[in-house]
């Protein structure tokens, strides 16, 4: 990885930037346009929360007004305090510098953030937190992520591509859906762990497989539709999307009893912090999301965020009943020949494409990966 | 003077020669001070130059370590063969003196520098003078400046020798009272400045090191 960056220079082979060769570029101007996160967090100590944020705009001198309104816009972005912005980093906690870490490496726009072991001195609770930040993040923004972990469930959660790499080779590069369905050899099985693999084993694998259809209502409806409407289907929850079908908020039966009198549109009223998945998510990721918020159900949005279904709790029972009831024959082998290493793998060529959104490498060789996925 | 103690003869040859002292002083401490100074410009750098060129460091900080075994009576003696009677020896001796701790406090501040820091620095695209100048100097600053109040105080002792070729300061006083009968109390209103000089610039370089020192923990 810090080859992308011309931190360490490639030994052999090219690595291509939306086709051009980083060796060929001047290596500060590069990295200026590649964010950059260690696991040791690296926030320079003697300047404020702001002035590490604004460290690369700095460097690219944009003017003063507009790094001003960016620092606010991280500092938001990494769900703290505005006024944190003043503070130093030693009156930040471990999560919370790691969060500015996060952002700092965003500030500029840069198209492609490259993290190394980025929360892999996090207690688990600030790390699963840092997680669903960077996924939502790189969600909403579209950026490129290349990131380096241990963590077999960080690597499932986050990606979208992961190429498992053990002594420098790559073993295998495929989806995480594909990685947890056929994994390429006993390594990666072992690597993925049994627990992860019986949960795999149902053919549903993406959120848009046990979604079911949705009762939703345009934003231009009045409060009385709406009330027929639940009262017709009977539920106390209304989706609200805009008349092209994109999901724009929800409104619940209490609000509607409250305002029922002094609005007349459901668009008035409707809470827009509504928070969905995408239908090509995988499950094991989205019950674990689910779970942890509480919610009965969420509903599912396609890539354009056009309302496409829900996912209630019944429907995650029902998936977590297959998957446990089903699939326990499927103990591997305990035979413990090494595993085969393919040697045909190109070492030293990778080709950053902008259509994968994440990579992840899991390197093998230490394997101090824990905590299975009980979802 | 017949009849008066110690004490007294000190506060009378304050009153009398109060401008003198005071004059004497300043020059002493002007002395002391462009000598660390001078010391400051070609250590500092020297210093950075080794942090980067490890196997340097050793003869550097060695041959600085033979300068500061010389006594410093032979030392103004040696320089004095080649530059003469006058204040430039004292000044070259000062200077001579504070290399050691200069350089050294420099090249440890710069190698105690969190590599992480230094990582994310240049990853996100800093150049080595940026890095140098925004990172490594500012969070050595403590450090660097602990050298600079050691080479300080050991200058103003260095600068107070200095008088035996000339060069004035504080020490003149101290030399005219070991000179004269019973100068005990002239001896003490040259050594007491001396003393006090060095005291505050102890204390007063301290409080900039542990302000330096704050925001880098």
């Amino acid at each position: 990885m810090r080859m992308i960056n011309r931190m360490n220079e490639p030994s052999s082979g090219t690595i291509k930037i939306n086709g051009e060769d980083v060796t060929k570029m001047d290596p500060v101007k590069l990295r200026r346009r590649i964010g950059y996160v260690i696991q040791n967090i690296g926030l320079l100590p003697h300047l404020t929360i702001k002035d590490n944020i604004l460290m690369v705009p700095k460097m690219l001198k944009w003017d003063q007004k507009r790094m001003d309104e960016r620092a606010v816009e991280m500092i938001k972005m990494a769900e703290l305090p505005e006024d944190y912005l003043d503070r130093y980093p030693s009156e930040l906690s471990g999560g919370q510098q790691q969060r500015v870490g996060v952002v700092r490496a965003l500030a500029a726009d840069q198209e492609l953030i490259l993290m190394d072991e980025p929360f892999g001195a996090l207690d688990p609770i600030t790390r699963d937190a840092l997680q669903d930040l960077v996924k939502d993040l790189q969600e909403r923004l579209g950026k490129t992520f290349v990131f380096v972990t241990h963590d077999m469930d960080e690597a499932l959660k986050l990606s979208t591509r992961i190429v498992v790499m053990s002594h420098g080779e790559e073993v295998q590069v495929d989806t995480p859906e594909n990685i947890l369905r056929h994994p390429a050899n006993k390594f990666v099985a072992d690597l993925i762990g049994e627990d992860r693999l019986i949960q795999a084993k149902p053919t549903i694998t993406t959120v848009g497989q046990i979604a079911r259809p949705a009762v939703s209502i345009v934003q231009t409806a009045t409060l009385r539709e709406a009330l027929t409407l639940m009262h017709r289907t009977r539920v106390d929850t209304l989706l609200i999307t805009d008349p092209d079908g994109i999901l724009r908020g929800y409104v619940d039966l209490e609000t509607i009893n409250d305002h029922f009198h002094t609005a007349d549109r459901v668009e008035q009223i409707m809470n827009p912090k509504v928070f969905y998945v995408r239908q090509s998510a995988v499950i094991s990721d989205t019950v674990d999301r689910i779970l942890k918020r509480g919610y009965r159900n969420v509903p599912v949005v396609d890539n354009a965020g056009k309302l496409t279904g829900i996912v209630t709790r019944a429907a995650l029972v029902d998936m977590v009943y297959d998957a446990l009831g089903g699939g326990t024959s499927t103990g591997s082998d305990n035979s413990k020949d090494d595993d085969v290493h393919t040697p045909d793998t190109d070492v030293g060529t990778t080709d950053v494409k902008e259509g994968a959104q994440s990579v992840e490498k899991a390197k093998s060789d230490d394997k101090e990966e824990v905590h299975a996925n009980n979802g | 003077m017949q009849g008066m103690n110690l004490w007294q003869q000190l506060v009378y040859y304050f009153t009398h020669n109060g401008q003198y002292i005071l004059d004497q002083f300043n020059r002493h401490f002007l002395i002391s001070i462009y000598g660390v100074i001078l010391a400051a410009l070609v250590g500092i750098p020297i210093g950075v130059y080794i942090s980067r060129h490890k196997h340097l460091a050793a003869w550097v900080v060695g041959a600085a370590n033979v300068i500061q075994t010389v006594p410093s009576l032979a030392m103004v003696s040696i320089i004095m063969l080649g530059l003469g009677l006058g204040v430039n020896t004292v000044i070259l001796t000062v200077f001579l003196y504070s290399l050691l701790p200069i350089i050294k406090n420099t090249d440890t501040g710069m190698r105690n520098v969190n590599p992480d820091i230094l990582d994310a620095g240049k990853g996100m695209g800093m150049t080595r003078w940026q890095i140098l100048r925004q990172i490594e100097l500012p969070l050595s600053l403590s450090v660097i400046m602990a050298g600079l109040r050691n080479a300080l105080v050991l200058a103003i002792g260095v600068t107070a020798i200095g008088s035996f070729v000339g060069a004035g300061g504080l020490g003149d006083i101290i030399i005219r009272g070991t000179n004269a009968t019973s100068g005990g109390a002239i001896i003490l209103a040259g050594a007491l400045p001396t003393a006090l000089m060095a005291i505050i610039s102890d204390g007063v370089l301290g409080y900039l090191e542990r302000h330096f020192a704050a925001r880098t923990q």
